[in-house]
């Protein structure tokens, strides 16, 4: 048998057109998702604005049959601000609701911070209904002063145990879980259940936006002065948060497949969440597991009328990574999380069991936020070798990359306008000019190390690496955040 | 995008500094200042300014009750916000629809009953509520039997939040509540059945 002579140069040339070809498809179908999303997005946000002229929060919030609420807050080392966090939710805005702070097992003086702040006391009379399972308790403590403070001591067991031993002790049919150093705004409860109660179908969750408040003045548990931060790795970070939550999930939760919540924020139907067996320990992504195994149950019991929502203005504040080697932390463990949650969930893949989930929002992760980052570094590193060997064009490169350039900032864009038009944008032109300025800047270098540490967070998933690592805090509650 | 956001923001701040020349007018109603003098502080002085007017007033009435809101009432009356909001139902933008609405629920006149209850088959869903709210907030027990038929027509997950308003009547609310909940067992999951019971103060054997 004779082969088939193939010349190098022929070979090379073979492989670059099938790069550029799939890179290519890659590219359009991306940001074609993002164009489509990002105009769902648009319609929905103005339309939302519109309507929250004549919402009636205030007749939500005040009526006695609104559903009570259970905000959940686990806390591991968190001396520094536990107390101020605390006073700031014990001041919100909504008729009924507890607060449950889970000590999970610190080695600090949270326990004592709580303590001393509030005048905590042994309860022995509140017992939990033993419906999940978690790490042992330590304590149970009420508050002399606050009577819908509830603090729990419990053995280390990491934040989705100690959110399954407060979902345990939690009496409200709808629980909150907020992250231990956030700032909530006060009419965030009322305006986080309002989809809930006016809602044609039942509401299973619904998410707020995050928005980052480092630089921003804080005083007494409130954000009294929004101000930009002087870092530009938390600028950055700004403009990604827009485009992630007021395109990203505004559009997914029109069409209802959203999959992320995100635990610094969101609100559950309690019941709903136990019969999907609270929160998994098994992955770093309990935010989103939760999610998905929510929208899993309901499809399983036949029940397609409900939904998963996000709505962009119960405002959330948090302080977000300002060294690159917190953030590369966070980073590679949301891509763990993400990798876990997929792959645990691989039958919703093409489902069409799973309606626009399984259709859309399961593949679209998938391929794009879970693996994509491999196809397109790859793409990038194969594209400059064919460049180098003259197999590729030079004025086609400067084109694509380009039309990448445009295509990415256009987006950035877009969320930046959104956060324009929610409550509590930042007020000054100056802010505004620099958000559009690092929209433009995240294109050379920012976009290309957060998928440099996707790709690691792709190899800790493969190797199977746990735990969340540490976060730094400098902590909200300081006069001026650090920057 | 930045001509928007000029355009926005000089706008906001235009009506900021409008609003701040009404603002005595509520002042004055907290200091039980008649509803004439209130009515002059009020008058809209330049062409544009009654948006801005009604606003400042709605708003400050959204968290107001007793004389100082009776004495705005009154004012809105004869300053023609109340008309304003009943043409506004006829209005094709359904969010001027929503905003009508939900200013008579706040400024309740006495015409504003008959001529939601004539806009109310027609609205969307979420108009549909903003209505029933308005409702509620004029008190009206006339609409009880109607807001009760209403149900028949919402969907279930909406019926606790009709529970809600029809609690807003008072005793005649009570009982048309208990009614509504014989009627659409199954739309009330246990905790809301719990939380109603509770706040009518009545046990299982009377509601089943």
């Amino acid at each position: 048998m004779i082969l088939p002579h193939v010349s190098l140069a022929g070979w090379w040339a073979g492989v670059g057109e099938r790069v550029e070809i799939s890179l290519i498809w890659y590219f359009f179908l991306l940001n074609g998702i993002y164009v489509v999303l990002s105009l769902i997005a648009f319609r929905d946000v103005y339309s939302h604005l519109l309507r929250s002229i004549y919402g009636g929060y205030e007749q939500i919030a005040r009526s006695p049959l609104t559903p009570a609420i259970s905000v959940l807050v686990p806390a591991y080392n968190e001396e520094v601000g536990i107390a101020l966090t605390v006073t700031n939710l014990l001041h919100l805005d909504y008729m009924r609701y507890e607060v449950i702070v889970v000590d999970d097992g610190s080695t600090d003086r949270t326990l004592d911070e709580l303590k001393k702040a509030f005048q905590l006391e042994p309860d022995d009379d509140r017992a939990g209904e033993e419906s999940l399972r978690h790490a042992p308790l330590r304590g149970v403590y009420r508050s002399r002063r606050h009577h819908n403070l509830l603090v729990l001591a419990k053995e280390n067991g990491g934040k989705a145990d100690a959110l399954n031993a407060a979902l345990d002790y939690a009496q409200y049919p709808y629980f909150s879980t907020i992250d231990a150093d956030v700032v909530l705004e006060p009419d965030a409860l009322q305006r986080v259940i309002q989809p809930i109660v006016e809602s044609d179908r039942r509401v299973v969750a619904v998410g707020g936006i995050i928005r980052v408040a480092n630089g921003c003045r804080v005083e007494h548990g409130r954000v009294v002065d929004i101000e930009m931060p002087r870092r530009t790795l938390v600028l950055l970070q700004i403009v990604e948060y827009f485009r992630a939550f007021l395109c990203g999930r505004t559009g997914f939760s029109r069409l209802n497949c959203l999959m992320i919540i995100s635990g610094a924020f969101g609100v559950f139907d309690r019941d709903l969440a136990i019969e999907a067996g609270g929160y998994s320990v098994d992955t770093v992504g309990e935010d989103m597991d939760l999610v998905t195994r929510l929208h899993a149950l309901m499809r399983e019991r036949g029940e397609r009328d409900y939904a998963v929502r996000f709505v962009p203005d119960p405002v959330c504040w948090t302080e977000v990574p300002s060294n690159l080697r917190v953030l590369a932390r966070q980073r590679r463990r949301w891509q763990r999380g993400l990798l876990e949650v997929l792959s645990a969930r691989s039958e919703m893949l093409f489902n069409p069991r799973y309606g626009a989930l399984g259709l859309f929002a399961y593949p679209f992760f998938w391929l794009f936020e879970g693996w994509g980052v491999v196809l397109e570094l790859l793409g990038y590193a194969v594209f400059a070798a064919l460049w180098m060997r003259g197999a590729v064009q030079s004025d086609y490169v400067i084109a694509f990359l380009f039309v990448a350039f445009l295509c990415g900032t256009t987006l950035s864009l877009c969320g930046i306008l959104l956060g324009e038009m929610t409550p509590r944008s930042y007020p000054k032109m100056r802010h505004w000019l620099t958000m559009m300025f690092f929209a433009v800047v995240e294109n050379f270098g920012y976009r290309q190390l957060t998928s440099l540490l996707r790709l690691l967070g792709i190899f800790d998933f493969l190797r199977g690496r746990r735990g969340w690592g540490r976060m730094e805090r400098q902590g909200l509650h300081h006069r001026e955040a650090a920057a | 995008m930045a001509l928007f956001r000029a355009y926005h923001r000089t706008r906001a701040h235009y009506r900021e500094r409008r609003a701040a020349l009404y603002r005595p007018g509520i002042e004055a109603a907290l200091m039980e200042e008649p509803a004439d003098a209130v009515c002059a502080i009020l008058r809209p002085r330049r062409w544009g300014d009654a948006d801005i007017v009604q606003e400042v007033m709605v708003e400050a009435m959204r968290h107001l009750e007793g004389g100082a809101f009776e004495t705005l009432r009154q004012a809105a009356l004869r300053l023609g916000l109340s008309e304003r909001a009943l043409r506004d139902l006829r209005a094709r933008d359904r969010h001027r629809r929503g905003r009508a609405l939900d200013r008579l629920g706040v400024l309740r006149p006495a015409e504003a009953v008959p001529a939601i209850l004539s806009v109310l088959d027609e609205q969307p869903l979420e108009l549909k509520l903003v209505a029933l709210r308005a409702l509620a907030a004029l008190g009206d027990h006339t609409v009880l039997p109607r807001l009760v038929r209403e149900a028949d027509a919402l969907p279930p997950p909406l019926l606790p939040r009709l529970i809600s308003l029809l609690l807003e009547f008072d005793a005649p609310g009570r009982r048309a509540a208990v009614d509504l909940i014989n009627r659409h067992p199954r739309a009330f999951p246990p905790s809301a059945v719990r939380d109603i019971l509770r706040h009518l103060s009545v046990d299982f054997g009377t509601a089943r």
